[in-house]
């Protein structure tokens, strides 16, 4: 007779193993911290534990973990305490640009910028569009919302970053 | 954070995003959206870079193990329990062993202080009664001590579930996945002739001795632990080259997990993590 305890540690154990690498890869994108990174990425695990105990069906693993870092990393971001912090990082030294052009990085880190500050449906759905690269479509399923809701926010986003830009 | 589109710029078809492509390597996608996507990353040598980066990233944490803060939510650790030494180990050898197991997690860290602690009269044993009465005796006369030499002595287990033995002799290291009642027989590997071996198990109220006295190569402790899953599971052994000085306020900290850091000697804690049977 199998232990269901046993049973929920090797579920757990399988999981891990094929989400930690992408997990930790997403955080460590939109939060530039390993540490960080590795932290929102065990606390997303213990999200999955708690989601799943309370009935959450093992099919939405997947979804579930997406969806968790990103709001992790967003309630990071925008949290006043990380501003400065945020702030730090958005002036890279030149070595950073890798091989973005100037304007690449400073959409960058107007993005951030407006990131923090925007309110927080409007601030992930920029982040889906903008650095995950997410159609309108593909928001709006993902969100469990309407397309034109997705793209009205995007038209405030993008109103309020061309401000930030003084554009 | 790396903007995929410009301010402004409107949506285009040409790059696979990064929820398709997490969707792509975790096969949940349907196979319509699979053979769209197919067809978009041939078409998007920037996508199919981000699909290998997400690949590389995905197979370098395929054997992590799980981390044990994340194991302890599932599958609670287990409490050690010692038990009168119900097996024929060479009866009445003044014995002394250190031991301590398993499994997932380990720290190495100095353990401070000798005295009694909360719960030694509970756990009875001869060969620590007496242990500590020397220590007390001897206390007086405990000056500096050197640092054991080497990684500390090699622990050997033996596993008893029921009537076998499914490990015999085994390193800490390399035990096979304990189960709710088995019981561990400890034996010192190697030692330096003449050490002091303290050990403590964590119990309700806080460490109970179980061990204190000298202690040499191949002696093996004189009671048993039993694994359970009722609680926590904490073994901690130390080893000296003489005996440690008696400090009430040492016993103290010992017994609120903050203990100091006598000189010379070498600690371990170890975490026993257990599936229940």
């Amino acid at each position: 007779m199998s232990d269901p305890e046993e049973d929920e540690a090797a579920d757990l154990q399988r999981l891990y193993r094929r989400y930690v690498g992408l997990l930790r890869r997403r955080a460590l994108r939109l939060l530039r911290d390993e540490q960080l990174a590795e932290d929102l990425t065990q606390e997303a695990f213990v999200r999955w534990i708690e989601y799943h105990r309370g009935g959450g069906s093992a099919r939405d693993a997947s979804a579930f973990l997406f969806r968790t870092t990103t709001n992790l990393a967003l309630n990071y971001l925008r949290d006043r305490k990380n501003r400065g912090r945020l702030l730090d990082q958005k002036v890279a030294p030149a070595q950073e640009l890798g091989g973005k052009t100037a304007g690449q990085r400073a959409d960058e880190i107007a993005v951030r910028k407006v990131i923090a500050e925007s309110d927080e449906e409007g601030a992930r759905i920029a982040l889906l569009y903008y650095v995950d690269g997410m159609n309108q479509d593909e928001i709006a399923e993902h969100l469990g919302m309407q397309r034109r809701t997705v793209g009205r926010r995007l038209e405030r986003f993008v109103a309020d970053a061309r401000s930030a830009m003084g554009g | 954070m790396n903007v995929r589109r410009e301010i402004g710029e409107d949506p285009g078809d040409e790059e696979v995003s990064e929820w398709m492509l997490w969707r792509y390597l975790t096969d949940d996608l349907a196979p319509g959206e699979r053979e769209q996507v197919d067809a978009q990353l041939s078409a998007s040598p920037s996508s199919r870079a981000r699909l290998a980066e997400m690949k590389q990233a995905q197979s370098e944490a395929e054997n992590e193990p799980l981390p044990a803060a994340l194991r302890e939510r599932v599958a609670p650790p287990a409490v050690v329990r010692r038990l009168p030494r119900a097996w024929a180990w060479g009866s009445g050898i003044a014995i002394a062993a250190a031991a301590m197991l398993v499994v997932v997690s380990q720290r190495t860290e100095n353990i401070g202080g000798n005295a009694d602690v909360g719960g030694n009269a509970d756990v009875g044993g001869n060969a620590d009664i007496e242990g500590n009465a020397d220590v007390e005796s001897h206390a007086d006369r405990i000056v500096d001590t050197t640092r054991t030499k080497g990684d500390g002595p090699r622990l050997l287990v033996t596993v008893r579930r029921g009537d076998q033995a499914i490990a015999e002799d085994e390193s800490v290291r390399s035990l096979p996945e304990l189960r709710d009642g088995d019981q561990l027989e400890l034996r010192v590997g190697s030692l330096a002739a003449g050490s002091w071996l303290d050990v403590w198990g964590w119990e309700a109220q806080g460490w109970a001795r179980y061990f204190s006295d000298r202690a040499g190569s191949g002696d093996v402790l004189p009671f048993s632990v039993e694994v359970t899953t009722e609680g926590e599971t904490r073994l901690r052994w130390r080893v000296c080259p003489s005996p440690p000085r008696a400090d009430q306020e040492a016993a103290q900290k010992l017994a609120q997990d903050e203990a100091p850091d006598p000189a010379g000697c070498v600690s371990e804690e170890v975490t026993l993590r257990v599936h229940g049977s």
